[in-house]
């Protein structure tokens, strides 16, 4: 997998997916692999102790 | 031929065919003589003569009696020592710890001046009117030689090279005298020579019982050693200090042919004579057994989130998985929306008992989480957070369910916490806390203590970050 991005919160929250493509600050409409609903996550980069890492940050369900 | 006879001439006295005569005491209460009530400490058939010792009653009339407390247990049964609860001075000699001991020397050194000292870095009190056993079964592995030093007992012992500043132990010396030592602050010559031979390879029990006033020491429950205070007239008891440490050491005092190897299996301290006051927990704590720390048999470290002069990293937030797989600590995670999902933002999983670990269960007494917004305001919404603690899953995915072979994790509410809209950077949601002291929680061996964490209410605001700390009690039992 290129680019994985951890999603965190929300239905999807622990499950990973691709990330190229998907810029940061951008939203992503993903969709539960099980149930088929779908969801909004924001790639966020986060910045701790020097250093940095991408999630896929848990927005809210598509309306 | 005269004999035992009623008053009446009709009744005989019997006596069997070992020649004891056959006594059989009133059944009428009025009639009963005295009858000293006696314990025997030991029977005399080997050893030193038989000790027998009569019971102590209070100026009351209360029976004194003396139950073990336990201080300290170790069984080496496991491969990893425990570094935080024993302190090592060594000279060359090493140790290991496999299949059931710890086997000092397990290099065979033969060379001169070296050593292993296994003490504990807690130190164990000899009360004025207690008791304490020390209590060790211990192997060497071959035949007592001159030039090694062999030690196991309580005092104060230094370096793996160097004789004990004081204490009371079983001892080896230079000429493979087998003693008992009062050592008094440096003065040894208070000792009692055994007469004991050990069989190499063969695990003994030793038992070293210490008052102020005496020691006895038995091996395989014979009485093979006494010490008095009485014959070092001048002192006040058989050791200087009265905070001994529980301890073993092995030295080459010279270079000898064939290495000595000491082996002990499991060794434990207990009070006797004083009644306890000490909570489990108190007792634990003192055995190094809080869950600050893993339980023994586990490579040494805390059990808690916490890097030195680190923030911690983000969690992932997930209903199936960890955020963290530690027993609380530091947390912090991106604001998301909110929702329904549980989150396991701490699943620790208790490790799993077996043959070779420790398998010790968790108690959990209590848990403290505070928590602070950071990197941005909260905006739009309220951040709403709902703690509980879970213990008991098989799993570490908050979905598992009850069943034959799998158990849910069973959740108890810890507190809700609120940073409402506009909450600034740095604004504290305060904290919750969840006292368990009177109804503790268990997690068994191999199953998961999760903290778990909702957000009913919530807002995903670019860059908003909350974080906190969550302290887990508890110890090992």
């Amino acid at each position: 997998m290129k680019d994985p991005v951890y999603l965190s919160g929300g239905d999807l929250g622990g499950h990973v997916i691709e990330g190229s493509g998907w810029k940061v600050g951008a939203e992503k409409v993903v969709t539960h692999p099980d149930t088929k609903k779908k969801f909004i996550y924001r790639r966020d980069t986060l910045d701790y102790n020097d250093e940095t890492e991408d999630k896929g940050v848990f927005v809210g369900k598509t309306k | 031929m005269a004999g035992i006879n009623s008053p009446d001439g009709n009744r005989n006295a019997e006596v069997n065919t070992d020649n004891e005569l056959l006594i059989a005491p009133t059944k009428t209460p009025s009639k009963a003589g005295l009858v000293v009530v006696a314990g025997e400490s030991h029977d005399g058939i080997s050893g030193k003569p038989a000790l027998r010792r009569t019971a102590k009653v209070s100026v009351d009339k209360y029976l004194s009696v003396g139950q073990p407390s336990q201080l300290w247990e170790d069984f080496f049964n496991y491969t990893v020592l425990n570094g935080r609860k024993y302190f090592v001075a060594n000279t060359t000699m090493t140790s290991t710890v496999a299949n059931g001991l710890i086997t000092f020397n397990n290099g065979n050194s033969i060379a001169a001046n070296v050593g292993y000292l296994l003490r504990t870095f807690k130190s164990f009190a000899l009360p004025a009117q207690g008791t304490i056993i020390v209590d060790f079964q211990f192997a060497l592995s071959i035949a007592i030689q001159a030039n090694n030093n062999v030690e196991i007992g309580w005092g104060i012992p230094s370096t793996g090279i160097a004789v004990p500043s004081d204490g009371v132990y079983f001892s080896i010396n230079n000429a493979g005298a087998v003693q008992l030592i009062s050592n008094y602050n440096g003065t040894t010559t208070n000792n009692d020579t055994l007469s004991w031979t050990p069989t190499p390879g063969r695990v003994n029990s030793g038992k070293l019982v210490v008052h102020r006033d005496r020691a006895d020491l038995y091996i395989d429950d014979v009485l093979l050693g006494t010490v008095l205070r009485a014959n070092a007239n001048t002192v006040g008891a058989l050791s200087l200090s009265q905070q001994g440490y529980l301890f073993a050491r092995l030295a080459n005092t010279s270079a000898i042919t064939t290495a000595q190897q000491l082996k002990i299996a499991s060794w434990n301290v207990a009070l006797i004579d004083i009644a306890p006051t000490k909570t489990p927990a108190q007792i634990a704590a003192e055995n190094f057994e809080n869950a600050v720390s893993v339980q023994d048999s586990i490579a040494v470290g805390q059990t808690g989130n916490y890097t030195n002069s680190a923030a911690p990293t983000s969690a992932t937030l997930s209903n199936t998985a960890a955020g963290y797989t530690t027993l609380g600590g530091n947390f912090q995670f991106a604001a998301v929306a909110g929702a329904e999902t549980d989150y396991a933002l701490f699943g620790y999983q208790v490790p799993a008992n077996n043959s070779t670990a420790e398998g010790k269960s968790l108690v959990i007494t209590g848990i403290e989480i505070d928590t602070f917004n950071l990197g941005a305001a909260v905006a739009t919404t309220a951040t709403l957070l709902q703690w509980l603690l879970g213990v008991g899953a098989t799993a570490v995915s908050l979905a598992t369910a009850d069943g034959a072979s799998t158990k849910a994790p069973h959740r108890i509410p810890v507190g809700n916490q609120v940073l409402p809209i506009g909450a600034a950077i740095g604004a504290s949601a305060g904290k919750v806390i969840l006292d368990l002291t009177h109804s503790p929680l268990l997690a068994e061996p191999g199953s998961f203590v999760h903290l778990i964490l909702k957000m009913p209410l919530g807002t995903a605001t670019a860059s908003q970050v909350i974080r906190g700390t969550a302290a887990i009690k508890g110890y090992w039992t």
